[in-house]
């Protein structure tokens, strides 16, 4: 379930973070004869995930003309699944953030990984990752003040 | 430092009640569409919607008059031998005879299903090309009679998402609604298979030109995002690359490509999406196929700039037949509140034109639509979980809906 979560913040929806989980988890099986892993598993599981919670979006952005898109958003105010106006807020306000900059602070915040493994999951740098945590937080700072 | 003390819990707290109530919640029962004017079922049933299936989804075909030109099918592309398509079904504003959609019941193996746009009967059924492949898209030439189909191969349960391995195969009806054939399509200029994926494939009313989209199969984080528009006509081939504006996303994309009838203009949206609502400036533009290979935003010209906060954001631009108007659907709203404005543009000068129609209020969570020529498919996904595909005519005055087929539409293209 914890895998299903970190993707369901990725990508906004249970639906699609299940599939992404269950997907990650068939390539996993099918290419296991031809990767070392190294007891690195769930950091590869979860760079996976990353990566195909990306897929997702992409997917929904080809899907604009031809395929129906995906549910809105847990925390959406459509969706109102989520008590209590100021965790929706920020939720938005986060949904609204460059992915980049969404990942970083999923994976600190929901996973709490320290700087090195978010590195090594984004395949960035330390400094990178200082950066754009720091740069997310700015930005959803000054959304949360525009919202009031 | 953090720019607001507590943000940090606040968001450690956010990210766990969102995932736990997640976990906790499930749908007991979907709410019959007889209830639909209830607000207080209707409450209910938008918390319980975002758990529904992909597969719930309706639509509406909007015709909106005028004609589509619809010569037959050249073979300048490297298709298999092409045969002229019979009539010109839109000369007099009449929609084209059939859609195609692909039916989401069954995920694991979703078939197009041919239908009369008119009646909604089902006419044919396009099977999987071959075991271990599945349908990922089709686009029409606006005939209603000749499409083409994209296969990849199953490399998992989301089969659909970036699928690197592929086919193209082109599918043509008789005038009845059944399959005259279904061959394989050479695609000229296309990447190595397995290293781009391609998407959005269109092909020109005369058949002498095919484009579509390239995208670097490989999910690594880049700076920016680059997309190629491949144009093949006439035995020559153009790559324009398309890096959407303020693109630092990886989610930045192209897509809704639009040929003319005789693929002189070419039509593209671009933008990005995240949880379904746009975050970066994206656009609708027109491009001469003539130009030579290069930037994309060097040799297009804008016709439509999304409003990235608010809306309306651009969903499809398509070409009349001569290229000369631009039929520009764009989004309004939010799930629930979701609108839509069908404006004429001259694609030369970029300016609107007539606004065609517009529609407001619909019932669906958020809309897909398809516009081809005069016509626009749309379609959404019904809160109530209704899986109707709704014909809408202006022909008798007013866009009245009226019911084609119950199917989970996908796909839908003609």
């Amino acid at each position: 379930m914890g895998l299903v979560r970190f993707a369901l913040l990725l990508t906004g929806d249970q639906a699609s973070a299940e599939d992404v989980v269950q997907d990650v988890f068939l390539g996993l099986y099918r290419s296991w004869d031809r990767i070392r892993l190294d007891g690195n598993e769930l950091a590869y599981l979860r760079a996976s995930i990353m990566n195909r919670s990306r897929s997702v979006h992409r997917a929904r952005f080809r899907a604009r003309l031809h395929q129906p898109t995906a549910a809105p958003p847990v925390w959406s105010a459509e969706a109102a699944a989520i008590d209590g106006e100021d965790r929706r807020e920020l939720l938005a306000a986060v949904a609204a953030l460059p992915r980049h900059q969404r990942e970083v602070l999923v994976l600190k915040y929901f996973l709490d990984l320290p700087e090195a493994e978010i590195a090594q999951t984004m395949r960035i740098s330390r400094g990178t990752v200082s950066s754009r945590t720091a740069r997310a937080l700015t930005a959803l700072a000054r959304q949360l003040k525009e919202q009031r | 430092m953090n720019p607001e003390p507590g943000l940090d819990d606040r968001l450690r707290d956010a990210f766990q009640t969102a995932t736990d109530t997640v976990a906790t919640i499930r749908p007991e029962v979907l709410a019959s569409p007889s209830s639909r004017l209830d607000p207080s079922s209707r409450r209910r049933r938008e918390r319980l919607t975002m758990f529904a299936p992909l597969t719930a989804a309706a639509a509406v075909v909007l015709a909106v008059g005028a004609a589509l030109a619809v010569p037959h099918l050249a073979s300048a592309v490297h298709h298999a031998a092409a045969t002229p398509t019979a009539s010109t079904p839109a000369a007099n504003g009449e929609q084209p005879p059939f859609v195609l959609m692909q039916d989401l019941n069954e995920p694991r193996d979703p078939s197009f299903e041919v239908r009369s746009a008119v009646t909604g009967q089902l006419t044919a059924t396009i099977a999987q090309p071959r075991h271990g492949a599945g349908w990922l898209a089709a686009t029409g030439t606006g005939t209603g009679r000749t499409f083409v189909l994209m296969a990849g191969s199953s490399s998992g349960i989301q089969s659909a998402y970036d699928t690197c391995s592929w086919n193209t195969y082109t599918l043509r009806l008789t005038s009845s609604g059944t399959i005259t054939s279904l061959t394989p399509l050479t695609v000229p200029g296309t990447p190595d298979n397995g290293s781009m994926s391609i998407s959005a494939p269109v092909l020109s009313a005369d058949g002498s030109t095919l484009a579509y989209v390239a995208t670097p199969c490989s999910n690594i984080v880049r700076a920016s995002y680059q997309d190629t528009i491949v144009v093949a006509s006439r035995g020559t081939v153009h790559r324009y690359t398309v890096t959407v504006p303020g693109g630092t996303n990886a989610d930045a994309s192209v897509g809704g490509l639009s040929l003319s009838a005789n693929g002189g203009e070419l039509s593209y949206v671009t933008g990005e999406t995240t949880f379904s609502y746009p975050t970066t400036p994206g656009g609708a533009w027109v491009l001469p196929t003539s130009a030579p290979s290069g930037q994309a935003v060097q040799r297009a010209h804008e016709i439509f700039t999304d409003n990235t906060r608010r809306g309306p954001w651009a969903n499809a631009l398509v070409l009349s037949p001569d290229g000369g108007t631009g039929y520009l659907l764009v989004r309004t709203g939010g799930p629930y509140t979701l609108g839509y404005v069908l404006s004429a543009y001259n694609t030369r000068t970029g300016a609107p034109l007539r606004v065609v129609h517009t529609w407001r209020g619909l019932p669906f969570q958020t809309g897909t639509e398809v516009v081809g020529g005069d016509h626009a498919l749309i379609t959404g996904w019904d809160p109530n979980q209704a899986t109707e595909v709704n014909l809408v005519t202006g022909a008798a005055g007013a866009y009245l809906p009226h019911a084609l087929a119950k199917v989970a539409v996908g796909g839908l293209a003609w």
